[in-house]
């Protein structure tokens, strides 16, 4: 096939910088394009990213454990914990004793989830201990403190030191001092939750290694599905659920907006297709009688279709360059400017696997646009495109 | 020894379901060296037979040879390849690449055939100092006059050494100190290079210039 690829080269190169002012607007739209794609890929991986590490690192580790419906706790927790820590790849075993509740402060008083740790093992499943946004964490033995969410305290007007009232669902009423003020960041902990030692509420519920839930943290989150079969035959008397079993509703919402996500990302791609077509379709249009001449003198069709194909991936290229610039500066000015939301911060992470797949999609998006147009060029009838008709 | 031959040479064309006849059996033989002007009347047929000659069309009936090859049953393929090593084109309008130098213009065809580039450059510039357009090299064909575009098409023409020129209205752009400049160098490259030059032409001044004129009307020759 002789050296056509060096003519094809040639020639496409010639073209696409014969007029810097086109080739300026061409990798303009792709650039915006390119960044629209990357960016909503970005934006969702971000933030489902920041949901779903803010659900198993504050509120439901990534499998947990529960009683059957029919009764109220787990019972021997202390030997199941220990029989779920001895299994591989498992980082971390606590229990809780949770109740629901009413906390008091004068005539304020607000519903919340009163959340029973162990405070030395809380650290192995969440990252509550390392999120006290004043004062410190409980001790073990700690029977007259509490920690309060930051909103819930906010709404309270509480602060640490402070002495809340705190009512427990059987009733049992008793007064703690706030130690700690909990922010994570996470709507659901720092609006509902009170947390207390397990040592003060198994003396409120008047029970003893029993609890309402395990949860269990695991090397690596994408391997619930493995670790829950392995507990459920070592606890067959218990309910075992992963994480996003027990979240289901927040789960498929994200369902939900991936999918109007990947809706607006393929309207990018969208763009690049069609600003891409209509580039090549015009050029081949307005190209007529050089490509019958370019034709007459000797190139065959696929060097013709190779041009036009070529033009297509190194306007892509070009775009797809200047958008990942155009893309990490808007991320570090977003980032820059904090993006606080109800579940955090975000914090926007190009990842490369994001940039290798939105490469390779604008990649055949413009193979695929240019292909018509450019089949139809190199297809032109010799005569009439030099001699017109 | 032909150069160009054709035997019976008929194309018909269909205007709708009406069969429009465009060459009517044409026999022409044009041997090595000569320069021959293609002549006659608008619709006489001369561009069908200057598109049959330079294969960019097919005859509905007849033969056409090159340099004694039948080219009639030629693949599409074959086609542009001889196109690409047996005939040099220049066209009524210029027709050069309006993004490539005087030089790259010339050396395009070289480059098709996979030249080494160093050598299509040295063949370019030679054929460029013959045109007289040395210093014109690095020039876009919007910056040259019309008369020196076409002097560009002439060195890319003969850039491949092919077996003839195929010339069509040659002149008609141009003004008349430059048609005359044109036509002495299809005149010295004739006689000094013993180019083969097949050449159409309305002009009848243009046509006495040539060794031979093939007179064509109503699609045969008279």
């Amino acid at each position: 096939m002789r050296l056509s690829i060096r003519v094809i080269l040639f020639m496409a190169l010639k073209d696409i910088f014969k007029d810097k002012r086109i080739l300026a607007l061409v990798v303009f739209a792709l650039t915006i394009g390119y960044t629209n794609v990357l960016m909503s890929t970005a934006v969702m991986n971000s933030f489902i990213g920041l949901f779903y590490d803010q659900i198993t690192d504050t509120t439901v580790p990534h499998i947990v454990v529960e009683p059957r419906e029919e009764k109220k706790f787990i019972e021997h927790t202390e030997s199941k914990v220990k029989n779920i820590e001895g299994i591989a790849g498992v980082v971390g075993v606590a229990s809780h004793l949770n109740s629901s509740g009413i906390v008091i402060l004068k005539n304020k008083n607000i519903g919340c989830s009163v959340v029973g740790i162990t405070s030395s093992l809380e650290k192995n499943i969440s990252i509550i201990p390392e999120k006290i946004e004043k004062g410190n964490f409980l001790n073990d033995k700690e029977k007259t403190s509490v920690l309060i969410g930051t909103m819930l305290a906010d709404d309270l007007e509480v602060s640490v030191g402070q002495r809340v009232t705190l009512v427990y669902s059987n009733g049992v009423k008793r007064e703690y001092s706030v130690k700690g003020i909990v922010n994570t960041g996470f709507l659901f902990v720092d609006m509902l939750n009170v947390y207390v030692t397990r040592e003060e509420i198994e003396s409120v519920f008047g029970t003893h290694d029993r609890s309402t839930e395990i949860g269990v943290r695991l090397a690596d989150r994408d391997a619930v599905g493995t670790y829950k079969l392995l507990i459920m035959k070592q606890l067959p008397s218990d309910d075992v659920k992963t994480w996003e079993e027990k979240m289901g509703f927040f789960v498929q919402l994200i369902g939900v907006l991936k999918i109007i996500w990947n809706a607006i990302r393929m309207m990018g791609l969208l763009t690049v297709i069609v600003t891409i077509a209509i580039i090549i379709y015009v050029n081949v249009t307005s190209k007529r009688r050089q490509i019958g001449i370019l034709k007459a003198i000797g190139a065959r069709n696929h060097i013709v279709l190779g041009i036009f194909l070529l033009e297509a991936v190194l306007w892509s290229m070009m775009g797809t360059f200047f958008g990942l610039i155009l893309s990490h500066v808007l991320a570090y000015i977003l980032n820059s400017i904090r993006i606080v939301l109800p579940i955090g911060l975000l914090v926007l992470r190009i990842s490369s696997e994001a940039i290798l797949l939105t490469v390779f999609l604008i990649f055949i998006a413009s193979l695929l646009a240019a292909f018509m147009p450019a089949r139809q060029g190199s297809r032109i009838n010799i005569i009439k495109a030099i001699w017109g008709g | 020894m032909s150069v160009i031959k054709t035997d019976a040479l008929k194309k018909t064309y269909m205007l709708g379901k009406v069969p429009v006849p465009a060459l009517r059996g044409v026999d022409i033989d044009v041997v090595k060296g000569e320069f021959v002007a293609l002549m006659g009347p608008s619709g006489a047929g001369k561009s069908t037979l200057l598109n049959m000659v330079g294969m960019l069309d097919s005859p509905t009936s007849g033969d056409i040879f090159i340099d004694g090859t039948n080219v009639s049953t030629l693949s599409e393929n074959m086609r542009v390849d001889f196109r690409l090593e047996k005939i040099g084109f220049i066209f009524q309008f210029f027709n050069l690449f309006m993004e490539l130098t005087a030089l790259e213009n010339v050396i395009l065809p070289m480059m098709l055939l996979g030249k080494d580039m160093n050598e299509c450059r040295r063949q370019g510039r030679e054929l460029l100092h013959l045109v007289g357009l040395d210093e014109r090299e690095n020039h876009l064909p919007s910056e040259l006059s019309g008369g020196e575009q076409q002097r560009v098409t002439i060195a890319r023409s003969l850039v491949n050494n092919p077996s003839f020129l195929l010339a069509d209205e040659p002149t008609a752009n141009l003004d008349t100190e430059n048609a005359s400049q044109i036509v002495t160098l299809f005149r010295r490259l004739n006689a000094e290079l013993g180019i083969t030059i097949f050449m159409v032409t309305h002009e009848e001044e243009l046509g006495q210039k040539a060794d031979r004129i093939i007179r064509l009307r109503d699609g045969v020759v008279v």
